[in-house]
């Protein structure tokens, strides 16, 4: 599973030895700014290694083109034992001609889907 | 005709009183004493009158031809034995003929032109009488008397010669009439003795009407009976009359009928009062005459002739020197004065019609191509409904006459579109075209509302906006998508109901259906609302979601799907926010005043990100949110744009002076750096921040504020800096530190957004997402198609692939798309046609 992408988890800088001088003032006196209330913005995704499907090379987060073309058309992204994932329908039509996972080729065991 | 009819009518009734009476009163024994009388003298006439009214008309026949055939039996002594026998059976079965014999014998003394006879004497009295009513004398005798004297020469067989004199008579008297004329007919016509002419025409007229329906009352019986059942080819006496005046006045009317005098006096006396000069004349009883006398469809003729020379020679004049306005008044005026003319003077619907068809087609028919281009757009230009519906509707009447105007108002619309479109700058485009829809629809529903064809109409009006509005389609979309940020944005103060933005909404969203670039609108409707819904500055939801509604409408669910996502995902956020809530709850965390919305990315606009330090107050809340966040979607990473985030900071400029301030991320990890120390320069910010060096200066710009901006901070200029040229390199070189004099009323001060993308910047990704996007629509029209029709011809799928999209396309494009999906194992080629694709299943 990959790590989650995020700058709120990677340690804080701030005494970067390239800044040289001390800028840690005493934090109780004198602290101009004080945050009140804020809202953050994140777009989300698939928890994926790869974030396009190695059959239709559509982007996952989009519709395979099959289901682009058909209305009302469901589509999902499933993930394999081995972390690979793919469109669901892909994978179907993929599975009944190699059960193995297009990628590592390992046998295809379906871990979960988006659903 | 009219009085004609009315003369039939009183004959009717006279002739009913007559036949009703002696039903009543039969009197049989009068039958010998008015035989008498008939042949007795004058003087005794009057007496005898009442009797021989009132004697039975049947029975009368019978008696007089018995008494007739005695007479001539004692006459003429040489007639034949057979007739004698004949005679006698007649008076056996007392039924016989006495016309058949007549001629043969009673030639002479019952002869009419005899004077000593009893029937000369009668025709003496009449005549005289006929004279006297003529000549305007009295008359000597009572129309009673007079009547059965007409009877009694009739019944005598004399009708036809009875007939005949009465005839010429009043042929005389017609030439006389004419003879009076000749006075004045040899006077030339002019526009001032023409009504004269006129004033004498109508007296000759005046009387002899009345003058002939007395002289046919007393010879009624003749007219009624006795012609009616001997020839029919003799015409009533009232029809003879009038074709005896028509002989005297008017010869030749049926072969030349330009030269006839009155016909020139009566069309100069209507030229006359069209040239709006009092006419005395006697207008109304000349043209009653013309009628009467069957020379009215002649006259017609000759008015409509006068009048097509007289317009033609009028449109040839004017066309050239007027506008289509003017023109059109003109000819409005003369036509409606000239029917209204007729219409008082013919008094016959027929008439007023084709005089009214043929100035139309004089002056507006023949001028139609041409009068049009006169001022055309100056007449629509004014806006003036009245103006405009009369030239429509005097065109309107012509063949190919609306289409004419048609082609002109499109031409109109075509060119002040383009117009607007080239001239109008960014911000005033969309108002413009607005005003100028609203200006075409009131044309529409005032003017051209009575069109022949209203749906060739609305389309001619639908194909020139769609014509100007996509003559550069990317800026009309991308316009009129902003027309309704600005109506949804909470900053509009021009809508204050709900009804008014209702009705502009409409108004933009007509402009919108014109729209071909639909999908370029999409884009930037997407970074409007986006705009909107991050920064709470959209006016209302239900406003939001009315308009949604509408484009919905117009152009099928699959268009605002997106649209609609987004707010989804507004909506979902707002329901994780709680959960988040309840979650630190839980956790036994602290309760932070954040919220956070969570988008998916295929909805909205895509954003550039940078990965920043985050300033330590929020770091926690980020990590606890992503981690609350992977227990609600397992599959599901979050990704933080922080440049899209926003803060509010309380800020203390001085002991006791505290603001709150509105900021950005950036801007606010920025100004959380200054609790740290007092004075920073940009190179310090971006190694602790994270934060690119761009990004860095343009906010703290934002920041230092100007004239009419918060002065958040302040530069500390070094003087061995130096000013630069341009702020943004001064901005790099220089140090800052916060504003302790800052001074602003507002208790909440919102500081200049300036990660917003300029409008290029915002132009070029639309495009490249609006490529993108049309690619992929490409990919799954092709795929769409194949999969339904398993094979097809390259040209075939080239055909339908542009038939399914609503976008201009190259054939080239489809063709690398197509490439693409062969590549991709979508299709495959035939390996028997190489122009045959297959879909691989």
């Amino acid at each position: 599973m990959s790590t989650p992408s995020n700058s709120a988890g990677s340690p804080m800088q701030e005494d970067n030895g390239s800044v040289q001088k001390q800028k840690n003032a005493n934090p109780t006196e004198n602290r101009p700014f004080v945050l009140k209330k804020w809202n953050a913005l994140a777009i989300w995704a698939w928890d994926v290694e790869c974030d396009t499907c190695a059959i239709c090379r559509v982007h996952l987060m989009e519709e395979c083109l099959r289901c682009q073309s058909e209305p009302n058309s469901d589509c999902c992204v499933v993930w394999g034992d081995c972390n690979h994932s793919f469109h669901h329908c892909c994978m179907t039509q993929w599975i009944r001609q190699n059960n193995r996972c297009p990628l590592c080729q390992k046998d295809w065991v379906v871990s979960r889907t988006s659903k | 005709m009219t009085s004609g009819a009315n003369q039939t009518n009183s004959a009717e009734k006279s002739r009913g009183k007559q036949l009703r009476k002696p039903s009543k009163r039969p009197n049989n024994s009068e039958g010998g004493t008015e035989a008498k009388q008939m042949r007795g003298d004058n003087e005794y006439v009057d007496e005898e009158m009442d009797d021989v009214s009132t004697s039975h008309n049947g029975r009368e026949v019978d008696t007089n031809g018995l008494l007739e055939n005695f007479m001539n039996q004692r006459e003429n002594a040489s007639r034949s034995a057979a007739n004698n026998e004949r005679i006698k059976k007649k008076i056996v079965i007392k039924n016989f003929k006495t016309c058949s014999s007549k001629d043969t014998f009673a030639a002479g003394y019952n002869d009419i032109t005899n004077a000593d006879g009893p029937v000369g004497r009668d025709w003496a009295v009449l005549s005289d009488n006929v004279y006297a009513i003529l000549e305007d004398r009295k008359t000597t005798s009572t129309l009673e008397m007079l009547f059965s004297k007409v009877r009694a020469v009739c019944d005598k067989n004399q009708s036809k010669n009875l007939y005949d004199l009465i005839v010429v008579i009043i042929n005389n008297y017609a030439k006389t009439l004419r003879e009076s004329l000749s006075s004045v007919e040899e006077v030339p016509l002019l526009d001032d003795n023409c009504e004269q002419y006129l004033m004498k025409f109508g007296s000759i007229w005046e009387s002899y009407p009345i003058k002939i329906n007395l002289i046919r009352n007393i010879f009624l019986y003749l007219d009624r009976i006795a012609l009616s059942s001997t020839d029919s080819e003799i015409v009533p006496l009232w029809e003879s009359f009038m074709q005896i005046f028509q002989k005297a006045f008017f010869p030749d009317v049926f072969k030349e009928f330009k030269t006839i005098k009155l016909f020139s006096a009566l069309y100069m006396a209507m030229q006359k009062m069209m040239g709006k000069y009092p006419v005395d004349s006697p207008l109304k009883s000349l043209t009653d005459m013309l009628q009467t006398v069957h020379v009215g469809e002649v006259f017609a003729n000759f008015l409509l002739t006068q009048l097509r020379e007289h317009y033609n020679k009028e449109r040839i004049e004017k066309v050239p020197n007027m506008t289509c306005n003017e023109y059109m008044t003109y000819a409005e005026d003369q036509i409606n004065r000239y029917s209204e003319l007729i219409r008082s003077s013919f008094d016959e619907p027929l008439a007023v019609r084709e005089v009214r068809t043929t100035i139309t087609n004089c002056l507006i028919q023949q001028a139609i191509p041409e009068i049009l281009t006169h001022d055309f757009d100056a007449l629509l230009n004014s806006g003036n409904i009245v103006d405009i519906s009369r030239m429509f509707n005097l065109c309107r009447q012509c063949i190919g006459g609306e289409d004419e105007v048609r082609a002109q108002f499109s031409k109109y619309m075509k060119v002040r579109g383009e117009q607007l479109i080239t001239t109008c700058p960014d911000n005033e485009l969309v108002t413009e075209l607005l005003a100028f829809k609203k200006k075409i629809n009131v044309i529409m529903a005032g003017a051209f509302h009575t069109a022949n064809d209203p749906t060739k109409m609305r389309q001619c009006l639908s194909d020139a906006f769609e014509f100007f509005v996509n003559k550069n389609v990317d800026r009309a979309a991308e316009l009129i998508s902003k027309h309704f940020h600005t109506l949804l944005h909470s900053g509009n103060k021009h809508v204050t109901d709900e009804r008014t933005l209702d009705q502009m909404v409409d108004d933009a969203i007509v402009l919108f259906r014109f729209l071909r670039g639909k999908d370029v609108f999409e884009a930037y409707y997407k970074r409007g609302l986006s705009k909107r819904l991050f920064l709470e500055r959209s006016a209302s939801v239900d406003a939001e979601k009315m308009v949604l509604c509408k484009l919905k409408t117009e152009c099928g669910a699959g268009f605002t799907y997106k649209l609609e996502g987004m707010f989804k995902d507004m909506d979902a956020s707002e329901n994780l926010g709680q959960l988040f809530v309840k979650h630190l709850a839980h956790m036994n965390k602290e309760k932070v005043n954040f919220t956070a919305r969570v988008i998916t990315p295929e909805y909205w606009p895509t954003y550039e990100t940078f990965e920043i330090n985050v300033p330590k107050e929020m770091r926690d809340t980020l990590t606890d949110y992503q981690d609350f966040y992977r227990l609600q979607h397992g599959n599901r990473n979050v990704r933080w744009h922080h440049g899209l985030a926003s803060a509010v900071v309380s800020a203390e400029f001085r002991p006791d002076f505290k603001k709150e301030l509105v900021a950005t991320m950036y801007q606010t990890a920025i100004l959380l750096l200054f609790n740290k120390c007092e004075t920073w320069t940009v190179a310090e910010m971006v190694d602790c921040t994270k934060i690119p060096e761009v990004e860095i200066v343009k906010n703290i710009v934002a920041l230092i504020g100007g004239r009419d901006r918060p002065k958040i901070l302040t530069m500390i200029s070094d003087a061995s800096t130096g000013k630069k040229e341009n702020i943004l390199e001064t901005v790099k070189v220089s140090k800052f530190t916060v504003n302790s004099n800052f001074n602003d009323k507002r208790c909440r001060i919102r500081i200049t957004q300036v990660n917003i993308k300029t409008p290029v910047e915002e132009k070029n990704d639309v495009e490249q997402e609006v490529n993108q996007d049309r690619q992929s629509h490409i990919d799954a029209a092709v795929v769409r198609i194949m999969k339904t029709r398993k094979a097809m011809t390259h040209s075939e799928l080239m055909t339908e692939v542009g038939q399914q999209l609503k976008f201009p396309v190259k054939a080239a494009d489809i063709k690398k798309r197509i490439e693409g999906l062969i590549e991709r194992d979508y299709l495959s080629r035939d390996p028997e046609d190489a122009t045959k694709y297959r879909y691989v299943t």
